[in-house]
């Protein structure tokens, strides 16, 4: 099983860092992250997880989410752990693939090769860019060409260029150094990189998309799929989808590690668990809830209604229509089915939705959310989980110390590191070397 | 009372302008015998004592140049194993910060050599590895180079307070317009220099907004309320201008400087017209003390013209060294370590260096007839083919030295851009604080030409010895990048009287 953690360094829900133990005073410090992933990195965790936003949020009322800068993240979380992968998250949309090449191979010697990509195409942010966002296709067909493009970057320099001979002053043999002359539609790159390849060549790819043009580019190109699925059974669609996909696409099944979301919340028992849970719903400031709702719910207008009244099912969008037409996220489907067949109230909603924003939420005993990672695991819905915490340090420190060590007794995660990179502790095939280097 | 009123300044300033006339006389024959050892040792001994009236001190960044430069990597210690890898920078950072040195400059070059004989002087990407080094020292600051040419404010701002959070407050940005790496962004060539200037001035704009959007005290971290942030105190910036158009703000908070510490290097004329504007510290390639007085006194009147004050703004030559336990000691390993790059190469890239002159047939030793050197272009030339864009001082230095009858060994051993130093460590301090108190800058960006040795010559020799003589003294540790750069000025306040 893969453990990544959410590195959501006050905590995942949203109002989380409200917990009486929450380090909110320390964030953006480097101190806060670093020791998380200490944490995590002490319970053999695979990775930790920097997500991104281009875009202030528009309200102080909470933090945004992780807030912290990826690539600099990276750079100080590569130096202050050894052994944990580090995945960030980059759009394809706003920075040059040079650029972006550039960091990851930097950052991949600086961590021993620990690094990941977590590849976006952004769905905001345009403001800040003078540039309005293609639709969501032309975005990946974007994306596509610009990871040809960094990967001819990542791969222009022969494994073996490098020779450091000191007798006869050769650094690196200029034979095995090619260019990348990377030539598409929006991008022509025609490097080298500066810097040999990498301990992997190339970061892990990771990939969060759900639509149906986000599959097929996580069938072609993802290591590694972070996914959203709030119940067994929209987990298991999506796993057995995206596995067929990739085959389709002319990989192994095993090419590819679906991890969908999971927040954990540990109890010594079930209720326990469950005060806590109400404990951390009770955090969320009702007009902020409802505004995220309303955002899940494809942006319905609710301000008219009672907190404890139902959604009429006509304000709300055909789930089948909206995913088809690409206008709806891919967890608007749960809300919608939460909302018309299950007849939660708003206030319900909000406690429910808001939580874990559509991922699967699980509060009970250590060993009742292992027997329900167990589940996941072993009937085709998972090959392992990107856990959100539910408080920092709290919230998470229960899962570290409770939870992995009964996963690990069952023998379905690790008790430590393999040697090697990322890729080695992933299983994952790293690129082999280019073999002409004309240009 | 103005400060240059007082009675103490006005002796300074007299014995500056002595030293001033003094300056101008050897200069000359410093830019031609770089190393100038027997010469300017005998000019500070004309100086007399260094005088220590002045508690001012030098502001010193470490230029991080993972095996020294050009062919020092064959070196045995060279360490070229782990070229690109965290622990070297680790070591030189955490040295350098036990030594007191202000910050560590990280360069940038957007574009490969074409050869990989040599690894490229600085390949590694400047802003991860500020981060990471930041993640293993304390006091020492980080600056990281960008190009405002090929990259968005947006991003440089975030990575720029990214790195200033880690840190608690010790980031710089290192602005560059970038001379090469066109092909490398899906353009055919580059911008010209006023266009990417303009970009830069418009850049530099908007990324001081948005690191000033959040007020300083925006966040409340109020639990009980479940208020995290006050709306009211977060602006965005809607800039709108003919490169960008930004609303900002950023996704953080202000950083502990606010406004991280603007490095600018590049000193043609727009370049010191943005950093007039723009920069707390200026980083500069200035041969001989002269012009080095002449660039800092230009800078600085340009910032008094536009309201700031001009010690406000920092003026650090580059610098490297070469040490031996005599001067004619180093002198003889600068020509080791430059002969590491073989004879015939070094040979072929001063021909080119001199517009192209055949050199053939003539050895180290070998004086260059006068017949095969070309005159220097005039100072409107604009012969891309020949001299790019700030060469041109270079090759003055280059065409004076040989018309002088320098040889081709000591011509060799100045290719680089910046000033090297060769001498004992006590000659190297003594030339440093010649500079410094002389208003030719206001501390330097050193860069050693062989790693790790040269570092750790400067640091355990160079440093206690311009400690000694009053121009270095220790800092109090927990202060922001910014709080260490504002202390530090030359005591000569006008470097023009002369």
């Amino acid at each position: 099983m893969t453990l990544m953690l959410f590195l959501a360094p006050v905590g995942y829900q949203t109002a989380a860092w409200r917990h009486p133990q929450s380090r909110v005073e320390d964030l953006y410090k480097f101190d806060l992250p670093r020791d998380v992933a200490l944490r995590a990195e002490g319970s053999k965790f695979h990775a930790v997880f920097l997500a991104d936003w281009l875009s202030f949020g528009s309200t102080g009322r909470n933090p945004d989410l992780t807030g912290y800068e990826p690539f600099t993240l990276m750079g100080a979380l590569s130096a202050a752990t050894k052994q944990i992968g580090i995945v960030g998250t980059a759009s394809t949309t706003f920075v040059e693939p040079y650029h972006l090449a550039r960091y990851f191979s930097q950052l991949d010697w600086l961590s021993n090769g620990r690094v990941g990509w977590n590849i976006v195409t952004s769905t905001s942010g345009e403001e800040n860019f003078q540039i309005s966002l293609p639709p969501r296709d032309e975005r990946y067909a974007r994306a596509g060409e610009y990871l040809g493009a960094v990967k001819a970057l990542w791969d222009a320099w022969a494994d073996d260029a490098v020779r450091a001979d000191r007798e006869s002053g050769v650094w690196a043999d200029n034979a095995r150094i090619g260019k990348a002359n990377f030539v598409s539609e929006h991008y022509q790159v025609e490097g080298p990189l500066l810097v040999p390849r990498s301990p992997q060549a190339w970061p892990v790819l990771v990939q969060a998309g759900a639509s149906s043009a986000g599959r097929d580019f996580a069938a072609s190109t993802a290591e590694v799929v972070f996914s959203v699925s709030g119940t067994y059974e929209l987990a298991a669609e999506f796993y057995g989808d995206l596995k067929s996909r990739t085959e389709r696409a002319g990989r192994r099944r095993e090419d590819i590690q679906i991890l969908p979301g999971f927040m954990p919340i540990v109890g010594r028992d079930e209720a326990d668990a469950r005060r806590l849970y109400n404990e951390l719903a009770d955090f969320i400031d009702p007009d902020v809830g409802l505004k995220r709702l309303s955002g899940l719910l494809n942006e319905v207008d609710l301000s008219d209604l009672d907190l404890d009244e139902t959604i009429p099912a006509e304000r709300l969008d055909d789930p089948k229509e909206a995913t088809a037409l690409g206008v709806a996220s891919s967890r608007y489907p749960h809300f919608h089915h939460l909302a018309v067949e299950e007849k939660r109230t708003i206030r319900q909603l909000i406690r429910e939705a808001i939580q874990a924003d559509g991922h699967r939420v699980v509060a009970g005993s250590a060993e009742q959310i292992a027997d329900n990672m167990t589940d996941w695991f072993m009937n085709g819905a998972a090959d392992g989980f990107a856990i959100l915490p539910p408080t920092v340090p709290v919230g998470i420190n229960s899962f570290f110390d409770e939870v992995v060590p009964i996963l690990q007794e069952r023998g379905l995660f690790r008790r430590d590191y393999a040697t090697g990179t990322l890729r080695d502790n992933l299983g994952l095939r790293r690129p082999p070397s280019r073999t002409s280097f004309e240009n | 009372m103005r400060r240059d009123e007082h009675p103490r300044r006005r002796s300074g300033i007299l014995r500056e302008r002595t030293r001033a006339l003094w300056d101008m006389t050897v200069s000359y024959w410093f830019t031609l015998d770089h190393n100038g050892v027997t010469m300017y040792r005998s000019r500070v001994e004309n100086f007399g004592a260094h005088e220590t009236t002045s508690v001012s001190r030098m502001l010193l960044a470490l230029f991080y140049t993972p095996v020294g430069t050009r062919s020092a990597w064959r070196r045995p210690r060279s360490g070229v194993e782990e070229l690109y890898q965290l622990q070297p920078a680790v070591r030189a950072a955490q040295a350098a910060e036990a030594a007191g040195i202000d910050a560590l400059l990280f360069g940038d070059v957007l574009e490969f050599s074409g050869s990989g004989r040599d690894p490229d002087l600085n390949g590694y990407e400047p802003i991860s590895l500020a981060a990471a080094v930041a993640a293993h020292t304390v006091d020492i600051g980080v600056v990281a180079t960008a190009s405002t040419t090929f990259s968005e404010p947006y991003s440089i701002a975030r990575l720029i307070s990214g790195i200033d959070h880690l840190s608690s407050g010790r980031a710089g940005w290192n602005v560059v317009t970038s001379r090469v790496g066109a092909r490398n962004h899906s353009l055919e060539r580059m911008p010209s220099p006023e266009s990417r200037y303009l970009r830069a001035d418009e850049f530099l704009d908007v990324v001081t907004k948005l690191w000033g959007a959040w007020h300083p005290d925006a966040v409340l971290n109020d639990r009980d309320a479940g208020i995290w942030a006050s709306d009211s105190k977060i602006d965005p910036i809607l800039h709108k201008g003919p490169h960008f158009h930004v609303e900002g703000p950023l996704t953080t908070p202000s950083s502990p400087q606010g406004q991280p510490v603007i490095f600018q290097a590049g000193q043609s004329e727009p370049g010191r017209a943005l950093a007039a504007r723009w920069a707390d510290v200026v980083f500069t390639a200035q041969t001989d003390i002269a012009s080095a007085r002449r660039l800092r006194a230009d800078i600085r009147a340009r910032a008094e013209d536009i309201g700031r004050d001009p010690d406000s703004i920092k003026i650090l030559p580059g610098v490297g060294f070469v040490f031996g336990s005599s001067n004619e000691d180093a002198a003889e390993r600068d020509l080791q370590l430059s002969l590491l790059a073989g004879e015939s190469r070094l040979i072929a890239q001063l021909s080119a260096e001199l517009g192209g002159i055949d050199l053939d047939g003539l050895g180290l030793k070998d004086r260059i007839p006068p017949d095969r050197l070309r005159p220097p272009p005039s100072a409107t030339a604009t012969d891309s083919s020949l001299f790019f864009e700030g060469s041109t001082s270079r090759y003055m230095n280059l065409f004076d030295a040989a018309l002088k009858g320098a040889r081709i060994q000591d011509l060799i051993r100045n290719l680089g851009g910046h000033r090297t130093l060769v001498g004992t460590p006590t000659t190297v301090a003594e030339e440093m604080e010649l500079w410094f108190r002389s208003g030719a800058c206001d501390g330097f960006v050193v860069s050693p030409r062989y790693m790790p040795e040269g570092l750790d010559i400067f640091l355990s020799e160079v440093v206690p010895e311009l400690r000694r003589r009053g121009v270095f003294e220790r800092q109090s540790p927990g202060k922001t990048l910014r709080e260490r750069v504002a202390l530090c000025t030359s005591p000569c306040p006008d470097p023009t009287t002369n």
